[in-house]
């Protein structure tokens, strides 16, 4: 009995330390290759800031660009520079070959009926693609909620910042159930809860606006009831002063 | 350009109207129909006896005034546009070259206050030395526009040392040489939007002109098209920001003269009652502090947030936004436009519950001395003046200020 489990033991442990010795160098393939790259992609980058840098890229690009609200590719580089854009272009483009130079080494250094390469690469794939997902996601729910919040505050709502939350966490759930989904987490019960928490979020977000415009809404329609009524002017009674032109403020 | 000659006239006269070199160009920017007959009299009153070239999206006259000649336009100016466009200036450059006009005086479509003698004043180039620009300014008494009053009156003067009211005019004569610099900026702008605003004055410091401004009796500002404030106060401040942010070698190397005192503030401690629409911005700056604090903070410094927060704990009766403070949150936004340390959409929309804070300051300020409200352009752009120092330093080290 003994000598059963410590057989199996030796034999088990034999069998992870071959699958581990199989893995390694596959890791270290993809290490190597993402290393490899991404030195080249240094050189690379620092190659081209210095020719830009030379040739007075960034300057050339500016005196083109127009005096107004332009897009231009200065638009999207960080620090307002064409030169530091293209170089960070470059060098994570060779990071990225690297990553799939990697990849593809690891792959081959399995063997095709290998149970580890047909279930980890896939799924590999779906965690990268799950993780760019949420990460637009949050980018997007923040620039929204900020654009919202702006927007309201500017328009006087007095529920701005719920409004602004509101939103942001649509796009973060909507954001969450498509990684989740992308991911196969869940099946059924992550559309579900997906179903069931947008709907609340939007229903919520409708009740608080009801609510909060009920006043703004009583306003209008009573200006709008009151406006057939209004005494017409006559001459010892001058027309009495739309209700947009009250404010003596001139802006422009 | 399509130009129409006198039909009426004899043919040695049309002939020699034809070949004469004109002493100004006139440029009526707008729609059909907006420069009105009372223009053209008003012209022909204001220059009779001078060689002038019209150039109007009406059509000619009949008959034409003598010695005066009459063409159309390439283009038709865009409906939205209120103030010269970068388009206005770009034709008006080609038409003044091509007729070898060494003015052009370019008139935006509300021209009711054109009389004989203001137009006339206007096109007055004469004096110690001649002028590159000359822009119109109402009498002080009708002087309105607190967005001028707040950003762009105060940053030109402070940038660019013109003592300019308006410098985003919807009239001005202007020298070829000048025409010629706008015209390359307006083809820059040109490609992003025909509409697009350009800044003559500001143009006219970095190329060493001579600028100079005249006050005429009757005249009004004119109105932007009805609508919504915030997309304007966006558009006008953001290309103020781009304009400043592209003559950022000028201003930083300038050597302008700093007043050394300014007239003396002080918050309002009168008990005078507040109005409703002064209360009605005060409570809308509250909301704005407690909702758009931590996007100001990305922006702002320490001090400048504190004294905001002072600001929305004041009452409505003592509510002041200094000049200083003021000056120093226009410097700190205009450094974030162009860092880029917020969308700029954002940023814009971020300084306009601001720019409400200051004419809520000003209409208090009004409502307690009316001769104190009549006085806070200036003091506003002596603030801008001081606080020189602390954007070129920002701009120069925008690091060590962060917040």
């Amino acid at each position: 009995m003994g000598q059963q489990i410590g057989s199996a033991l030796r034999q088990s442990i034999h069998r992870v330390v071959l699958v581990l010795a199989n893995f390694l160098p596959g890791i270290a393939a993809f290490l190597l290759a993402v290393v490899f790259f991404t030195l080249i992609g240094w050189g690379l980058s620092v190659l081209l800031r210095r020719i830009f840098v030379s040739l007075r890229f960034d300057e050339r690009l500016a005196s083109r660009q127009p005096n107004g609200t332009t897009p231009s590719v200065a638009d999207w580089s960080p620090s307002h520079s064409p030169t530091l854009l293209a170089s960070r272009f470059v060098f994570w483009g060779c990071v990225l070959i690297g990553v799939a130079v990697g990849l593809s080494a690891f792959d081959a250094s399995y063997s095709a009926n290998s149970t580890i390469s047909i279930f980890l690469l896939p799924y590999v794939t779906h965690i990268t693609g799950a993780v760019l997902l949420v990460l637009a996601g949050s980018i997007l729910a923040r620039f929204l909620a900020r654009s919202v919040l702006i927007g309201a505050v500017n328009a006087q709502m007095q529920y701005a910042r719920f409004l602004s939350l509101g939103v942001k966490w649509l796009v973060l759930v909507l954001a969450g159930a498509m990684a989740l989904d992308h991911l196969q987490v869940g099946g059924h019960i992550v559309e579900l809860a997906f179903g069931i928490l947008f709907g609340g979020i939007v229903l919520t977000l409708a009740l608080a606006i009801g609510l909060g415009s009920r006043d703004l809404v009583t306003r209008s329609i009573e200006r709008n009831i009151d406006r057939p009524f209004a005494p017409k002017p006559t001459e010892s009674q001058p027309p009495s002063e739309p209700e947009t032109s009250r404010s003596k403020l001139r802006h422009f | 350009m399509i130009e129409t000659i006198d039909t009426s006239a004899t043919p040695a006269a049309t002939a020699a109207t034809s070949a004469e070199k004109p002493e100004l160009l006139i440029w009526l920017a707008g729609q059909p129909g907006d420069s009105s007959a009372l223009t053209i009299s008003a012209l022909d009153a204001a220059f009779a006896g001078k060689s002038i070239v019209v150039i109007s999206p009406d059509p000619a006259p009949v008959p034409l005034p003598p010695r005066m000649r009459w063409a159309t336009p390439r283009s038709i100016a865009s409906q939205s546009a209120w103030v010269l466009t970068a388009s206005d200036f770009a034709e008006a450059a080609q038409a003044a070259r091509e007729y070898d006009a060494p003015y052009a005086l370019l008139l935006g479509s509300q021209n009711h206050w054109a009389t004989p003698a203001a137009l006339r004043a206007l096109a007055d180039t004469t004096g110690d030395r001649p002028a590159d620009l000359v822009t119109p300014r109402p009498t002080p008494s009708e002087e309105h526009g607190l967005v001028n009053a707040a950003l762009l009156y105060p940053l030109t003067r402070a940038l660019f040392a013109a003592e300019v009211h308006y410098p985003l005019p919807t009239d001005a004569l202007v020298s070829l040489r000048l025409l010629g610099r706008l015209e390359n900026a307006a083809h820059r702008a040109a490609s992003s939007a025909n509409d697009a605003m350009l800044w003559p004055v500001s143009e006219a410091a970095v190329a060493s002109c001579h600028v100079r401004e005249v006050t005429l009796e009757g005249y009004t500002l004119p109105s932007p098209p009805a609508g919504a404030f915030n997309e304007l106060f966006t558009a006008v401040a953001a290309s103020l920001f781009a304009d400043i942010e592209a003559k950022a070698s000028y201003w930083q190397r300038a050597r302008i003269f700093t007043p050394a005192t300014t007239t003396s503030w002080s918050a309002p401690t009168s008990a005078t009652e507040v109005s409703a629409e002064v209360q009605e911005l005060v409570e809308n700056f509250r909301l704005a502090y407690t909702n758009l604090h931590d996007l100001w903070s990305l922006v702002l410094p320490p001090q400048t947030l504190l004294a905001l927060k002072r600001l929305s704990l004041a009452s409505a009766e003592t509510f002041s936004l200094a000049p200083q403070v003021w000056a120093r949150i226009v410097y700190d936004f205009a450094l974030a436009y162009r860092l880029r340390t917020l969308n700029r959409g954002h940023l814009l929309g971020a300084l306009t519950p601001l720019y409400m804070a200051w004419v809520a300051s000003h209409t208090r300020a009004a409502e307690v001395d009316p001769a104190s409200g009549l006085n806070m352009m200036t003091e506003t752009a002596q603030a801008f003046e001081l606080e020189r120092g602390y954007i070129v330093a920002r701009w120069r080290w925008p690091d060590r200020f962060n917040p």
